[in-house]
């Protein structure tokens, strides 16, 4: 006979811990922050309650081979499908042309790759392996996809942490980035007017997707997924002949596939391999890698004046690292406080989009390099 | 040396490499279509 109680038994109250209080707290927290501070909503809204429901005892949507969030996170990310369907989106949503009109700023986007090798080097110092200190590292190229990317092949164990790191970080770019960005540049500096640039014709932009796929590719061949992704959405939107396609790339398919990242990112944290002391380091040093890629990319601009005639504003080099459009805004923002008529949006566009290309070709180096 | 170097070293070399070689095929694709555009309005 069925006892009235058993439906307690199977109940997830009488399993709850301590540990799974923190993460509500932790999922609720991040759910706040995108609600109500506007902290990249599209992701953190998502992996906030993807960290709430896999973090609700019996539930099993992280079961392995039955839970729902599972399937979602073995073939969407494990299977390499989801972080490169995004970068097909940010093709298509991707103009180069203010990298084309103004080529050397592209060096600015190398040069904010320098955080991401330095925080590696750092991370592996004081204690992670090898794998898992380049995952950290590629929180300074602030690109969430590309994180997760290398996270799920190098260190999955670090994939949830990584990922929430790179977006919080990310929305806190115009809190991190001007204090540094002032720091390292002089009033005169940040008053320098970049020249006109150069009018980018159609061909140009539909050669740049093609050359870029064969440059990357044959030199760092394990970057291929997500930059050759990458260019054909860009393809689609220069091209002129696929509009539907590079439409349904920026609009439709980049939210479906944004849904499906972020839960089962999300659902990756749970209390036994979120709640350790090395979580704390790995936002320490998150923080260092944004910090110090920031100031790397300033600081090639000011390096790169000493040999040019024609002066680069050092604060462009901020731009460097990826997180598009916003590093881009807080560098025109920046140089606006010191000259109200100095434009610096679209020439930051350059070295923001440049940092993206960097950032691939610096997880595709990773990967070659330790898997 | 270890091999947190040899990564460092390769990381940051491999980064500048490949975006050199962008920058390169950038420069020659804008020269290349600059004179076309000379040429077209030669032309005219």
């Amino acid at each position: 006979m069925l006892n009235h109680f058993e439906i307690f038994k199977t109940a997830g109250l009488l399993s709850v811990t301590p540990g799974i209080i923190i993460m509500w707290v932790i999922a609720l927290t991040l759910i706040y922050l995108a609600i109500a501070k506007d902290y990249e909503p599209l992701l953190l809204l998502p992996i906030g309650f993807g960290i709430l429901v896999a973090n609700l005892p019996m539930a099993g949507l992280m079961t392995p081979h039955d839970g729902l969030l599972w399937r979602f996170y073995h073939y969407g990310i494990q299977w390499e499908i989801i972080p490169p369907l995004i970068f097909l989106g940010l093709g298509a949503l991707t103009d180069f042309a203010p990298l084309l009109a103004n080529p050397r700023l592209i060096f600015l986007g190398a040069g904010a790759q320098a955080g991401v090798y330095i925080t590696f080097f750092v991370a592996h110092a004081i204690g992670f392996n090898l794998q898992g200190a380049a995952t950290i590292g590629i929180i300074g190229g602030a690109d969430g996809p590309t994180t997760i990317f290398l996270a799920t092949k190098l260190a999955p164990q670090l994939l949830g942490t990584c990922a929430v790191a790179a977006y919080s970080y990310m929305a806190m770019v115009p809190i991190i980035q001007p204090p540094i960005m002032r720091l390292l540049t002089t009033e005169k500096e940040r008053k320098i007017r970049m020249k006109k640039a150069r009018k980018v014709t159609k061909l140009e932009k539909i050669i740049f997707p093609l050359v870029t796929t064969f440059v990357v590719i044959l030199l760092v061949p394990a970057a291929a997924p997500l930059i050759s992704m990458f260019m054909l959405g860009n393809l689609f939107r220069e091209a002129g002949v696929v509009d539907r396609l590079s439409k349904a790339a920026q609009n439709e398919l980049m939210n479906i596939v944004t849904i499906f990242l972020g839960l089962p990112v999300g659902a990756t944290m749970n209390a036994e391999t979120f709640l350790r002391p090395k979580v704390i380091y790995i936002f320490i040093l998150g923080l260092f890698a944004f910090m110090v890629s920031t100031a790397a990319g300033v600081l090639l601009a000011k390096l790169m004046n000493l040999f040019s005639k024609r002066k680069i504003n050092p604060l462009l080099g901020a731009a460097g690292v990826s997180a598009v459009p916003m590093a881009a805004r807080v560098v025109h923002k920046v140089g606006t406080e010191a000259d109200k008529k100095n434009y610096l949006l679209m020439y930051a566009m350059g070295p923001n989009v440049a940092g993206v290309i960097g950032t691939v070709i610096a997880a595709g180096i990773f990967l070659t390099l330790l898997s | 040396m270890s091999n947190s170097i040899i990564v460092f070293i390769s990381g940051i070399t491999g980064v500048f490499v490949g975006m050199s070689l962008l920058y390169i095929a950038i420069r020659i694709t804008s020269f290349v279509m600059d004179k076309i555009a000379m040429t077209k309005e030669g032309k005219k």
